[in-house]
This record gives C-alpha cells, structure tokens and sequence, in this order.
C-alpha cells in the first residue's frame, strides 16, 4: 500500500475528463492506469494492489483515506480474501469458472460486509469513493465491486446555537446527511416518511434529500420541488442557502419564502402539516417549505407549553415584531412632525434632552441604528474571546458617552435598544433580517413625510408581501386570502384538545390530525 | 437613477418636509393668554423651559411669561416672534385664559381666532382672570407644579371632583353654547391670593356670557348651585348642614351620585320648568358628638340636605334670571319638548326668560357612614 504521488511531475493528461465516461476494462492493468490518472494528485487517495486465491488473481483497492472506516476494510474486505480464503476447505469456493461466478462467490460467500454491490463505470467508482465508500476491482472483471464503509469524523450532536428553546427537544441537526435523516426518522417512525434522495452539484455531487410524509403534503408540491431542485445546474451546493435561493417562486425580493432550521422537532412539526424539507449533506440548516410570513412568528416552543402562555407569548411577539419594524420611524415621525400627539410632560423631557443634539432627529435615528447595526454585526464576526470586550466599548460609547458629547439624545438611545432587543424576539433569523432591513425604509419615509410615509411604506410592504406566494402559497397566509380556522393557530395558538385537523391547502388529503372527540371522550363523527 | 436617488437622500436630509419641526427649534407654551389694554390685544404666553432630566433646575420659575400686542389675535401672536426665537407648539397648550376686561369687551373675535387656528386644541380649558391680567396669573408659580398652566388645569379638575363648585369648560363646550339658541356658557374665573409676600392662584367665581361677553358673575353657593343644575355632568363633593338636634352643630354631607330632570312644563303657552334631583349622599363628617344615627334624625338630616340643595340652586337660578342669561339652557329645553312654542318665544325669550317660574323638588337619601357610625365619645 502507498499513497499516490505525483511521480510525473506537475504535467497533466488532459485526458481525464474523457477517462470517467469509459467502462471498465477487463484487464486490471488498464483500469489501474486509468484510476491513477483520474487521481492524480489526489494525496489522500489510497490505490492498494494485492493479489488473493489460488491461482493468484490480482486486485486493487480504491479509497480516499479519512472517509473510511479502515479497520472495517481490513477485518470484513482484506482478512476474508487473504487470509480466509485460503484456509476454506470447501473447493466449491475456491475455484472459479467465469467473471459473473467470480464476483458473485466473493459478494455473496467471502465478504463480510453489510452494504456491498457492483458498478461498471469509472464514473461510479469516483463518485463512491469520493463519498466514502472503498472499490474493489479485480483481474479478468468488467464489474467493480463497492463496499460501503463510510465514516468520518463529524460534530456530535449539539443542541443548535442559534435557535434557543427552553422546553422541547434540544437536539439539533449536524453536518451529516445520514445523522440527520436518520434523527426525523427516529421522531417518526413510519414508512410514510419518504425522504427521496438526489445528487446536486457537478463538482460537489451533494446528496440533497427531499422529506414529506406520503399522505399528507400534496403529491404536487412535492413533484413541483424535486422538479425544480432537478433544474438546478451549479458547480456546488455548500449549504441549503443555495437551494432556497435557487428554487424560489419570487427572487428578487427580500422576502424570504422558505424557512431555515437547525430543528429537527421545528422539521417534524411542519412536515405533520404537509410541507415539505429539504436537506443536504455537509450542512445542518434544513429548509422548509413552503412557508407564509405570518408562520414566521411561530416558535415550536409554542407547541409545548401550556396554550395559555404560548398565545400570550405569541401575541407577544407579534407587537415586538411591529416594534422592532416601526418604533425608530415613528419616534421620528413623532418628534419631528407630530408633537401634538405627545403628552406635554414627555414632549419636555425630550424637547431638554434634545436641547444640544446638532443633528435632525431623523439623521440621529438613522446614525444610531447604522450603529445598531455595525455592532450586531460586528458582535457576529468578532472572536469570542475579544467579543465582550468590544460589546463593552459599544455600549458605553454608545450609550453614555455619544449622549454625554451631545451627539445623540438619551430617548433615541432607548428607542434603538429597546428596537434591538424587540428585534430578537423574532423566532425566525429570516425575519429578523427582514425586520432589520426594513426598518431603515420605514425610517426614511418617516422622515420624508412622518406618519404619511410609514403609513405609505407600510401599505408598500402589504402590496409587495400580498403579491408574493411559497410554492403557490399565497405570503400572507392566511390573514390574506383570509383563513379564519388557520387564524386561531396564528394570533393565538390553538390548544391541543382543539386541534383537529391540519392547515389545509390544495391538494392536501389527509387532514385529520386527531380523531374528532369530544370532552366525555364519545367519537362526535 | 443612483444620482437621483443621492441627490433626493441629500435633499431629505437638509431639507424639512411640510409640517416638519425639529425639536431644536420649537418651544412648549403650557397656557396663554389674552388681554384688552390700549385698544390692542395682548397676547401672554407662558413657554416652559425644558430642563434635562438628571440636572438642577436651578433657582426661579421653570418658564418665561412673553408678551407681544397687535391689533388682531393674529397679529398678536405672530408678533410674539419679534421677540421669540423659536416656534411655539400651539397644540400642547392645555388652558387659555382671558382677562374680565376682554371678557367683558366680547371675546367672539378671539374664539374665531382659535377655532380657526389648527394648532390649537379645542378641548382647551378656559378660564376668565378676575381683577388682575394673565400675564400675572402666569407669572405665578404654584405650589408643587413647574408651569402654571397645567396647574391651572388640575386646580379646575380636582376640585370638580373633590367639591363641584366650578365647572370645567373647554373651548368646544363654550363654542357649542355659544352657536346654539337657549343656552349661554359660563366659564370659572381665577385670580390672585395675596399672603404677604406670596402669591397664589385662586379659584374665585363663574363668569356668566351672554352671547360673547362676560355680563356678571356667580359667586361661590351659586356656582355650586349651576353645577347641580348642570344637565350633563356628575355633580358631586360636599355641603354642610345645620346638626337637627343641634343647630349649632354642622354635619358634613357627600353626594355620591345624583340624577337629575329638568323638564319644561308647558301649559297654554305658559312656559315652568319642573327641576328634580334625585341625590344619594353619604355622612361625611359631624363636628358635634350626639348620636346622630337613629331614623328620626337621619330624616331630619336628609331634609335639612334638601333643603341646602334647593337653596342653592334656587340662588344660582335667580342670579342667573337677574343678569337675564340662560345658563342653564332652559330654552334649549323648551325647543326639545316644543320646537313649535320655541319658534314663537325665542325672538323675546330675553323678556321671557327673567320671570320663568320653577319648582324645585329634592329627594336627598342618606346611604351610609361608611365604617364609622356614632361619633367618638369623649369621656
């Protein structure tokens, strides 16, 4: 065994790319050449080549090294042809007439191995061991034989950083594939979860999985997403972030029509109401979808506490939502064109405050939250270990000594912090950068034309949203077109002993979600 | 485009939209008022000095009092910039006072002026000064508040609630009285306390309007006696009367809440209003220590209560038949019950109205004592 090196010097046969359409060769030599240079300066490709049996037959083994599990191949692939065969006492086994004989006595009757099965072009044979799997080809065979021995270090499974819940499941999804596949399955155990597996990506061959549950998400959203994923012709996809970007019905808006979740519970949820997720390998953000912006302010923790307390919560958020996107503006638009409608003691407090502040109130909105935002994105980028120093620095230049130097007044600083913290309330980050971004807008209208123009902006943003749809599912969903059965999950959340049936949308069959009791526990159906 | 776009950000920037005033540049009034002196108006008004909160206020009143005159309300009030620099939120002014003089000389030309302005609110409180001017009454600082204003304005209310004397007019409420046939307005007046060296704001006395100027007024019992009569607001607050067993003695009595009709009785062309109050009062307190609860002397107690009462709305009524203003919108009254009657008395309804006839019945029911009963017996 040794690794491969580039014994030829940096000159490259321009020929590999003809070399992957080809089909094996009979002669193992051939194939060898063939491999080698389809590797070239591939260092941590392994080629062994070593011969079994009696007579000797040669054979080489093809794997990428770190990919594999190589005590898997040694004890179930190499130990059973070196060593085993030889100590067999039945001649059936040792003896061969044919190729097809061949490799069925070595897959079915030596190999110890779970996954084996055989493949006849280099085409294949790059693409499995690039994925991890180990090929085995021999002497006299226009068959390959693959082994699968995938294994890799990966991040164990973490509780996702980013969307923090206090009750609920706190397992997240991680950069394997399989894990997470197979963390959905775990929460639902049916076959009726079908998670249809595609490959994207002509460099990157990413295995992007498509979940639904048959039965329930309508066989037309499903087909219109694998069709649409099966449109996609791109070099790589790194991160779902590509798909959503790619397979949206509306691109050119800062509405985003999917939801990205490290969740599994927050997948489980939605797939129970026929939507659809789609993962890929190498990145822990599902996408769901499709999704309306109303169910952006649903957090899955809602779905396990008390229904009391999670509708308060909701409403909760959805005032800090409107918070976070309208408070600067109408601040400004208060204090600049409206000071009629502010009760004279506070109209004081501010008018004294403001005595000194050189700039316009709306120029000290649009600094501060510029500044905001600076910040936020800087406490993102910034190493952990300078990240509360700098956060410090923030706070104090920005809240007491850019008040004390007469640049910014105090009521603006606690009009940008409580936006700030009203802007985290978001369960959602697509919102938030929804919110963030809009922000600025409605602030600029209020300072052109004060209530006018958030009222403006405001009916602006309703067109825009009203006209959008997620895969056919209209944006606003459904306060517009206006579905009052779904409202009572959207305001308020509706309680579990209610919960009947699924949000219903076109095409969608099944529909009950519990069967219809009622409070002395007699079938009313 | 992106040059437009630059451009319009720059020009947003450096230019205001309509309406549109910085802070920076405008100042508070909290009151303002208007006076008659040399055939010019004057206009004061009081602008509060913002102080930052955390920083001493320093010595001396929180405000300035600024003057300016010209020969129209207008005129007057724009003139306030000649010495002023900065622009005045006329919307945040909660009370307007006017001197007896102006009110005296008609004040349909300043009540065409705020009505007009869109600054200014139409649920300002006004207030008529008595004997002095309002550039004085704003120069008053007054106890516990930083701008008069606002304490002429919680003066008015508080006591509305804790003793109804006065009456609270706004300016729509006045306008109303005064556009419509059978009903006057009547404004409380306030005026200056001198105690030694300090000076306080007074509350002293109804000003009664006819039409658009200030023709007398109604003195304390009176006033009170307009407020019950009042249709449309909640009288309540306290009156004394005499102890039954012991006349020497006071009782305090509290009206905790009172319905009341008053109704034209209309008889060949013969117009008596029919006034009935139908009061639930509490005991309040009693400066004797006889035992004051027993049912005979509750009664007599609810009729010496009646008795008040009648007395004085019957002085509030003949003060107001006496300046010949129909305060209490008696023909207003009339219109309602017999628009066709009214169409035939309101051209002399100023020669009717004198020498209306009235009958007042009182029914007082005393509830409680709330928890104490009988007095604290010394021994």
């Amino acid at each position: 065994m040794r690794y491969l090196s580039n014994k030829d010097g940096p000159a490259r046969k321009p020929a590999a790319e003809d070399l992957i359409d080809l089909p094996l060769s009979t002669e193992l030599q051939d194939n060898l050449a063939n491999m080698r240079t389809l590797l070239q300066s591939c260092s941590d490709a392994v080629v062994k080549e070593f011969s079994f049996g009696n007579p000797a037959t040669r054979a080489s083994l093809f794997y990428f090294d770190g990919l594999i599990n190589k005590q898997q191949i040694e004890t179930h692939l190499l130990k059973p042809l070196l060593l085993e065969l030889n100590m067999m006492q039945d001649q059936d086994t040792l003896s061969w007439q044919n190729e097809p004989d061949l490799l069925d006595k070595i897959q079915d009757k030596i190999l110890s191995l779970a996954e084996v099965k055989r493949l006849s072009s280099f085409q294949e044979i790059c693409h499995h061991i690039a994925s991890g799997d180990t090929v085995l080809l021999i002497d006299g065979c226009t068959q390959g034989l693959v082994a699968g021995t995938r294994s890799w270090e990966g991040r164990p499974i973490q509780a996702p950083e980013n969307e923090v819940t206090v009750f609920g499941p706190k397992e997240g999804f991680n950069e394997t594939l399989r894990f997470n596949t197979a963390i959905l399955r775990r929460r639902l155990k049916s076959t009726r979860l079908k998670i249809d597996s595609l490959v994207l990506g002509r460099i990157s061959k990413t295995d992007v999985v498509v979940c639904y549950i048959e039965g329930i998400a309508p066989p037309e959203l499903v087909k219109e997403v694998t069709a649409r994923l099966n449109n996609i012709d791109i070099d790589a996809i790194l991160d779902t972030g590509y798909l959503a970007e790619l397979i949206a019905d509306h691109k050119w808006t800062l509405f985003t029509q999917t939801e990205h979740t490290e969740k599994p519970d927050r997948v489980c949820g939605q797939l129970l109401e026929g939507k659809v997720c789609i993962m890929a390998d190498g990145t822990s953000m599902a996408l769901v979808l499709p999704i309306s912006f109303p169910e952006y302010m649903i957090s899955p923790e809602d779905y396990y506490i008390h229904f009391i307390p999670a509708s308060l919560f909701r409403m909760l958020r959805l005032s800090a939502f409107l918070l976070a996107l309208l408070l600067p503006s109408l601040y400004v638009a208060l204090i600049s064109y409206h000071h009629e409608m502010i009760p004279t003691p506070l109209l004081l407090t501010i008018a004294a405050t403001r005595q000194n502040v050189p700039f316009p109130a709306f120029l000290e909105a649009l600094i501060m939250e510029a500044t905001f935002e600076l910040l936020r994105e800087a406490g993102l980028r910034l190493p952990r270990a300078v990240g509360p120093a700098v956060s410090i620095v923030g706070a104090l230049i920005i809240g007491d000594a850019a008040v004390r130097a007469g640049l910014v007044s105090t009521p603006m600083v606690v009009v940008v912090a409580f936006t700030g913290i009203a802007s985290f309330v978001s369960p959602s980050y697509n919102a938030g950068i929804v919110i963030r971004i809009a922000r600025f807008g409605f602030l600029f209208a209020s300072g052109l034309l004060g209530f006018l123009g958030i009222v403006i902006a405001l009916l602006l943003m309703m067109i825009r949203m009203a006209s959008l749809s997620s895969f056919g599912l209209p944006y606003l969903s459904p306060m517009a077109p206006l579905n009052l059965r779904q409202m009572t999950d959207i305001i308020v959340r509706r309680p579990w002993f209610k919960n009947f049936q699924r949000p219903y949308w076109e095409g969608m069959t099944d529909q009950t979600r519990q069967q219809h009791v009622n409070e002395k526990g007699v079938n009313n159906e | 485009m992106k040059k437009s776009l630059l451009i319009s950000f720059f020009i947003m920037i450096c230019l205001s939209g309509c309406g549109k005033i910085e802070l920076n540049n405008a100042a508070i009034p909290t009151a303002f008022g208007t006076d008659f002196k040399d055939n010019r108006i004057v206009i004061a008004t009081q602008i509060a000095k913002p102080v930052s909160p955390g920083t001493s206020a320093g010595n001396g009143p929180q405000f300035s009092v600024i003057s300016a005159s010209g020969r129209t309300f207008s005129e007057a009030s724009r003139n306030t910039s000649l010495s002023f620099a900065a622009v005045p939120l006329w919307s945040q002014v909660q009370v307007s006072l006017m001197s007896d003089t102006m009110a005296k000389r008609g004040i349909a030309d300043q009540i065409d002026f705020l009505i007009r302005n869109r600054f200014v609110r139409k649920s300002n409180t006004l207030v008529v000064t008595k004997n002095t001017t309002p550039q004085q009454v704003l120069s008053i600082v007054a106890y516990l508040e930083t701008y008069t204003g606002m304490a002429i304005m919680k003066l008015i209310k508080n006591q509305e609630s804790q003793l109804g004397i006065y009456t609270q007019t706004d300016l729509y409420e006045f306008l109303q009285k005064l556009s419509e046939p059978g009903i006057e307005p009547v404004v409380p007046m306030i005026t200056i306390q001198k105690n030694g060296r300090d000076k306080q704001l007074l509350l002293q006395d109804t000003a009664v309007f006819k039409g658009s100027k200030m023709i007398g007024s109604l003195n304390e019992t009176e006033s009170r006696g307009y407020s019950l009569l009042n249709p449309g607001k909640k009288t309540l607050g306290l009156f004394l009367v005499s102890s039954p067993p012991n006349p020497e003695q006071k009782v305090t009595l509290e009206i905790s809440s009172l319905q009341s009709k008053v109704r034209p009785m209309i008889q060949d062309q013969n117009i008596k209003m029919l006034i009935e109050l139908s009061i639930d009062g509490n005991f309040y307190e009693q400066s004797g220590t006889e035992n004051l609860f027993t049912p005979k002397v509750y009664k007599m107690i609810e009729k010496a209560a009646e008795q008040e009462l009648k007395r004085q709305m019957t002085l509030a009524i003949v003060k107001a038949q006496s300046l010949n203003s129909d305060i209490f919108g008696w023909g207003k009254l009339v219109y309602k019950k017999d628009p066709h009657l009214w169409q035939q008395v309101e051209e002399d309804w100023d020669a009717l109205f004198p020498s209306i006839p009235y009958e007042i019945k009182v029914d007082f029911t005393l509830r409680r004592s709330y928890l104490t009963d009988k007095s604290v017996v010394l021994r």
